[in-house]
């Protein structure tokens, strides 16, 4: 099942959005993944606040794969310590991406 | 207060102790012969290690640009975070620690000597305030020397007396202990875009060679007598081949013996110029050759500047090797150029055991002090946080005594340090004594302090306990518990008094920060004093009577004389 995240403008200071990962996804549906928290700097901010979220949902994780689509060259730890699942990013990345997984997949295009 | 310290096995190499039992006994601060037993504070050492307090000789810590290290990198403070307790306050930062927690740190492995080395003279007041939070121990820092302007003029002019009184004027004015250079030459190049990699590049503009600045400066250190030799991170660190350039830069020091006994160049962390190859491909330790070449000049002495395979940060004063390392890594990059005298940069780095370089680096920091004979020639550190964070001490101890654990970690390293380096057919195992030598008493000795770094009487009471047995642990297969036990002191005790019990800080104090006050002759002092008025008038963008740091910005200041031994 592919969850779309469409990142808009890049802030400045960066976002740390570690829960942009396939295991924290699943179970959730469109408006609870809307509302996860990440860092904008020192800020906490809903994940909607900087990416549109589309797609469906799955309770497994293995059968999630995230597609980024866009430039994401200022938010670090996506898929930080997942276990299964896939993510795509069709964009730049920061740093940490993949940090500590487990298992799945990423592919930075 | 005094104390006695019953019954520990005490190792005090510069006193020829080698694991005797015997007592330690503390008065006013200083080791006595003897104290009246009813009025003082007895700590059953029995079973125990005993050490003199550790003294880290190379470290950054405070300064300029280990505080762009810490604004650089808000993820590595993530990393480790310190709760505020009764008696210390918070910190955080893994490779980059904040400066309270510094000093804590230090303290509970056994610490009570820490010299931070590098200070561009133009950011001595912010070293000095740096320094100033860093609680627990003892400090001092080195001088950067390696771009100044007024120095590079007076050695091409051959005026070594003019030179020698310029660089006391500026240990004065800087509050520092030692002559340092980072890439001689080449920090004045980078102010240009360009590097001097060899001895014998000249620098821009000033045409004097990086062979001519070493071997000037070890001149100059020796006219003013001062405790230390030059400390020097060699020109072309980092490079694939750069072995060849340490070997001709330890030649500079053949000639020259000090009247001191000590070294005449002191090469820091050697690791990073013990390379082969000429690919990162085929990229191979050089430690053999660069051993042999310590084992075979009488005036040298390095540290290793050991990886311990952490993501750490890299900060030094050699501009053109950071700007290098960011385009190898594409990782952020902080650069400073300080006006007529240094060039600094910062960029984090990650030695992961999966990649073939740094496997090799880590091995090379090993080699070193296993292929080097006297152990008294190869000290130990990780350049903090430049190889790793300081807090890898232990766990380089317990590889240096345990060629298991050697054998564990080359088997998660990348196998490539089986075909480039020779680590995996090293035997040797350290004792407990050449330990001592290498963290602690070599280090007092490289540094011409004659009150730390020993028991003896007179000495400063200064005093690591640890809960090892010498006579019972088998390092070779306990280094798990040898890694432990190094971590969390006992006791650490300075000036006679407890700071840590059991790995908790239970007293907090501010210690000295020491600084040379070397001289020349009157009339030199005076003719000098009229180039840099002019320099500061013509060049410089601060006025000379800003420049100078008084003696109120430091802890406890401890002026060092050049007249003796400290």
């Amino acid at each position: 099942m592919d969850i779309v995240l469409k990142p808009k403008k890049q802030p400045r200071e960066g976002l740390d959005a570690d829960v942009i990962n396939p295991d924290i996804f699943a179970g959730r549906s469109i408006a609870e993944i809307d509302a996860l928290e990440i860092f904008n700097g020192n800020r906490r901010v809903k994940l909607a606040e900087f990416f549109d979220v589309s797609g469906s949902t799955s309770s497994s994780s293995e059968d999630i794969r995230i597609i980024i689509d866009g430039d994401v060259s200022r938010t670090k730890r996506i898929g930080q310590g997942m276990k299964a699942g896939e993510i795509l990013i069709k964009g730049s990345i920061d740093m940490y991406v993949g940090a500590e997984m487990k298992g799945g997949r990423i592919i930075v295009e | 207060m005094s104390i006695i310290i019953k019954n520990g096995t005490v190792y005090d190499p510069l006193n020829g102790i080698e694991g005797e039992i015997m007592d330690i006994m503390i008065d006013k601060g200083v080791v006595v012969d003897r104290v009246n037993e009813r009025n003082a504070t007895v700590i059953d050492a029995s079973n125990k290690l005993v050490t003199p307090g550790g003294i880290e000789i190379h470290s950054h810590v405070a300064g300029g640009k280990v505080n762009v290290g810490r604004s650089l990198r808000p993820e590595d403070h993530k990393r480790l975070v310190m709760e505020k307790t009764k008696l210390t306050r918070a910190g955080s930062g893994f490779s980059t620690p904040t400066t309270f927690m510094t000093g804590y740190i230090y303290s509970k492995m056994g610490y009570t000597t820490v010299f931070t080395p590098a200070m561009p003279p133009l950011m001595a007041r912010h070293t000095h305030e740096e320094l100033h939070d860093i609680p627990m121990v003892d400090k001092a820092t080195y001088t950067l020397t390696d771009g100044n302007w007024l120095i590079m003029k007076y050695l091409k002019e051959g005026e070594i007396e003019k030179c020698a009184a310029y660089v006391a004027w500026l240990l004065r004015a800087t509050k520092g202990l030692v002559i340092k250079l980072t890439n001689p030459g080449g920090t004045e190049a980078w102010g240009w875009g360009k590097n001097c990699r060899s001895l014998d590049d000249p620098v821009p503009y000033f045409e004097i060679t990086p062979g001519e600045m070493i071997k000037g400066l070890i001149e100059v250190n020796e006219l003013l007598n001062l405790p230390h030799s030059i400390h020097l991170h060699a020109n072309n660190l980092g490079r694939l081949g750069n072995y060849a350039t340490t070997l001709e830069t330890f030649k500079l020091s053949d000639s020259k013996n000090s009247k001191r006994d000590r070294q005449s160049l002191y090469v820091t962390h050697a690791q990073f110029n013990s390379y082969g190859g000429d690919s990162w491909k085929n990229f191979e330790s050089r430690a053999e050759d660069v051993a042999r070449g310590v084992n075979r000049s009488k005036n040298v002495t390095i540290d290793t500047g050991n990886v311990t395979l952490d993501e750490t940060t890299t900060m030094t004063a050699d501009g053109p090797l950071e700007y290098y390392l960011h385009s190898v890594s594409h990782l952020k990059w902080c650069n400073r150029n300080i006006e007529l005298e240094t060039a600094p940069g910062v960029t984090p780095f990650v030695y992961s055991p999966k990649m073939p370089t740094a496997s090799i680096q880590w091995a090379i920091g090993l080699e070193l002090p296993l292929l080097i004979k006297d152990p008294w020639k190869v000290l130990l550190s990780t350049d903090h946080p430049n190889g790793g964070p300081f807090f890898r001490y232990p766990r380089l101890i317990a590889w240096l005594m345990s060629r298991r654990y050697r054998g564990k970690t080359i088997s998660e390293v990348h196998k490539a340090v089986n075909k480039n380096s020779i680590i995996p057919t090293l035997e040797c195992e350290y004792s407990f004594s050449e330990i001592v030598v290498m963290t602690i008493a070599g280090k007092a000795k490289a540094l011409g302090l004659g009150n730390k770094g020993h028991l003896g009487i007179g000495a400063q009471g200064d005093v690591a306990i640890y809960d090892i047995n010498p006579d019972e642990i088998d390092p070779s297969r306990d280094y798990k518990k040898i890694e432990r036990k190094f971590s969390n002191a006992a006791y650490t005790i300075k000036d006679g008094e407890i700071l840590v019990k059991d790995g908790e800080i239970v007293k907090v104090v501010s210690g000295r920060t020491y600084w040379v006050n070397a001289r020349v002759d009157e009339s030199v002092e005076n003719d000098i004093m009229e180039d840099i008025d002019y320099y500061f008038k013509r060049f410089y963008s601060v006025n000379l009577a800003n420049y100078p740091v008084g003696e109120e910005y430091l802890t406890n200041p401890a002026e060092v004389t050049t007249a003796n031994v400290m």
